[in-house]
């Protein structure tokens, strides 16, 4: 991370906590992280951190065992995260306000986590209740509420590259594009634009509920925390979640000689399907002191108070 | 002294100010959606886009404006032409897209949007803001990327005081482009036909002809062709075809059963709104009269009210197609605020 986003986000931080101080004493901040994976080594059992490939690149730095999947490279991920909500032992809760709005800055609720874009991996939660928070809970994909409202900005605004269907209106909730060595995608030469021969893109969408019978591939998400943390005006708690996009895929059953352009809901449905088995708590912090100065990488080294692993 | 100086203009202006709008009340309705009597409630969200005049011109220039396609030669208006209720011109069965790109289906009707919840003959679209977003992307129509859309508007000289004065904002941004084409289209409410003056009770008569037409378009029509938007929204096979190049509603509901349905499409200015079907397989409506008599081609999702086709009495169909008549709106058609930008 650079320096001056550093400053910028202390700067923020910093104004909220002084902002939560003369309103309201009774609450603070929480910090949610992403960070992306490829797979496990084999030797040490530990994550491997994703690095994001050129794209168009036959660099292939991930790897699976399964046969179908095999070697490949990530060059584009990313995701919303919406409804965010924090939950503790004594009844405590929160509910991270959303709003669409056709003005940039009054939308809020609204996420759209971007692997290579380390802001976008760092969310900040303000006014939540003080209290003692064990669970977290969030959507990935832009629910009903997100459509309904119609012509949205910030990260909804498809001119702002938010990834949006166009013929079938809707946000793609999930996106992982990259080459496989396996993948049977020929090269497509269209007007003005390429699909490279050996890639694969995997868009997941689909929100509509049509006769109880096509894919919906909304899915809500809930970890239990590794321990307890408390939330107030004087700390900064942190939950960082992680992603492995090889846990996607074999838990998908993806075989890339068959599945490599996913671009429906249907056929994005068995990947939706699978996200709770490729989101994972990674660890927690009662305090967040030093995260921010990493590119959200492993943050095993991390030598803060009350870790939780 | 100085302090009554001070005051007293700042007074006359008020008391100037209250004659003039007590002498000069005459509310302008040109740019307010007002919903006909005998139409239900519309459904467009305009808690969160309320119509102005200066948003509603905005929209007039941009569906006027050929910028909003890849090389500058397609507009809206392109295929969406006031005098036929925006429909396509008939020499345009298929929409002509840039570099003279053959579409896939025959451009709709505009008429009444803002009472509709899905667009497009498959339904893809949910509500009406995204719309423009489909037509500006699509290969064979406007082949041009949103983004690039916000890009050119931007380094145009006009725009800029257009979205300042519609939406108050600094920086032109899609959301309200898309309000602004929003504003405009859904005040294209058609419903001063000869037909809605009737039912109205608005000193308007139906000759026998058209009422023999009505009654028999009740019988006959109108279990698919309901309400007073002639259509019950619902999507349907209606045995255009039994080879389904193009899958309809199946498309975006990806169930086999929806294969070859295709939304009903209102009859509102149908007589103006020529070709016919999502294919423009029909050029007059003595053909689709035809069809639905004894042209019917059988598959396995063919509407089940149309098996054996519709029987038609001596005479009844000419009596449909002079009732449907009456559903042309000419102040519709010629209503000057829908007219190009000077």
């Amino acid at each position: 991370m650079k320096l001056y986003q550093l400053f910028l986000l202390v700067l923020v931080a910093s104004v909220i906590l002084s902002c939560d101080e003369e309103e309201n004493t009774d609450s603070g901040t929480m910090m949610v992280y992403f960070s992306h994976f490829g797979g496990l080594d084999h030797q040490s059992g530990e994550a491997l951190e994703l690095d994001l490939a050129e794209s168009g690149s036959t660099d292939y730095d991930i790897h699976s065992m399964e046969e179908g999947i095999g070697m490949f490279n990530v060059a584009t991920l990313q995701y919303y995260v919406t409804n965010i909500k924090l939950e503790g032992p004594n009844g405590e809760i929160f509910i991270d306000p959303m709003k669409v709005s056709a003005k940039a800055e009054e939308v809020t609720g609204y996420y759209l986590v971007k692997e290579g874009k380390s802001s976008s991996k760092a969310i900040m939660l303000s006014n939540v209740p003080a209290g003692e928070y064990d669970k977290i809970t969030f959507t990935i994909g832009v629910p009903e509420e997100g459509i309904k409202e119609g012509a949205a900005g910030g990260v909804l605004d498809p001119a702002e590259g938010a990834p949006f269907w166009n013929w079938n209106n809707g946000y793609i909730g999930l996106t992982v594009e990259g080459m496989a060595m396996n993948s049977e995608q020929p090269q497509v030469i269209g007007d003005g634009w390429t699909i490279e021969e050996g890639s694969y893109a995997f868009h997941i969408g689909g929100w509509k509920d049509i006769e109880e019978t096509t894919a919906n591939n909304i899915k809500t998400l809930t970890f239990d925390l590794d321990g307890q943390l408390s939330v107030n005006a004087e700390q900064n708690p942190a939950i960082h979640m992680g992603f492995d996009i090889v846990q996607l895929l074999e838990e998908t059953g993806v075989d890339f000689a068959s599945t490599y352009a996913v671009h429906s809901p249907l056929l994005g449905a068995n990947f939706a399907e699978n996200l709770n088995k490729a989101f994972f708590l990674k660890h927690t912090h009662q305090t967040d002191s030093h995260e921010m100065k990493e590119d959200d990488h492993d943050h095993d080294d991390h030598s803060g108070e009350g870790h939780n692993h | 002294m100085k302090r009554v100086f001070k005051v007293s203009p700042l007074l006359w202006a008020c008391i100037f100010f209250y004659s003039c709008s007590e002498e000069e009340v005459k509310v302008n309705n040109d740019y307010k959606f007002i919903s006909p009597v005998n139409f239900p409630e519309p459904t467009y969200t305009f808690e969160n886009n309320q119509i102005t005049e200066a948003g509603f011109e905005l929209g007039r220039h941009l569906f006027y404006d050929p910028i909003l396609s890849v090389d500058g030669t397609v507009s809206c208006n392109s295929c969406h032409q006031l005098s036929l209720a925006f429909a396509d011109a008939q020499q345009h069965p298929l929409s002509i897209g840039v570099n003279d790109r053959l579409g896939i289906r025959n451009a709709p009707s505009l008429a009444n949007l803002a009472y509709f919840t899905e667009f497009f003959w498959d339904g893809g679209v949910t509500h009406l803001d995204h719309v423009p977003i489909n037509a500006i992307e699509a290969e064979f129509e406007m082949d041009e990327e949103l983004s690039n859309v916000v890009q050119k508007l931007r380094q145009s000289s006009k725009y800029d005081s257009l979205f300042k004065q519609a939406f108050d904002v600094d920086e032109i941004t899609s959301p309200f482009m898309l309000y602004a084409l929003a504003q405009f289209t859904t005040m294209m409410v058609s419903a001063n036909s000869k037909y809605d003056k009737y039912v109205r009770n608005e000193e308007e008569s139906l000759t026998e002809q058209e009422l023999r037409g009505l009654e028999s378009f009740e019988a006959k029509c109108s279990s698919c062709h309901s309400g007073v938007l002639f259509t019950d929204m619902s999507y349907r096979n209606n045995g255009i075809s039994s080879d389904f190049v193009d899958l309809g509603r199946a498309t975006i509901t990806e169930l086999e059963s929806d294969i070859g349905k295709f939304r009903v499409p209102s009859l509102r200015n149908v007589q103006r709104t020529s070709p016919y079907m999502h294919n423009a397989k029909f050029k007059t409506l003595e053909e689709v009269l035809d069809h639905y008599e004894s042209g019917i081609s059988i598959s396995e999702t063919l509407d089940s009210s149309l098996e054996k086709g519709i029987v038609f009495e001596n005479g009844e169909k000419d009596d449909i197609i002079v009732f449907l008549k009456t559903l042309t709106d000419y102040e519709f058609i010629s209503d000057e605020r829908f007219t190009a930008p000077q």
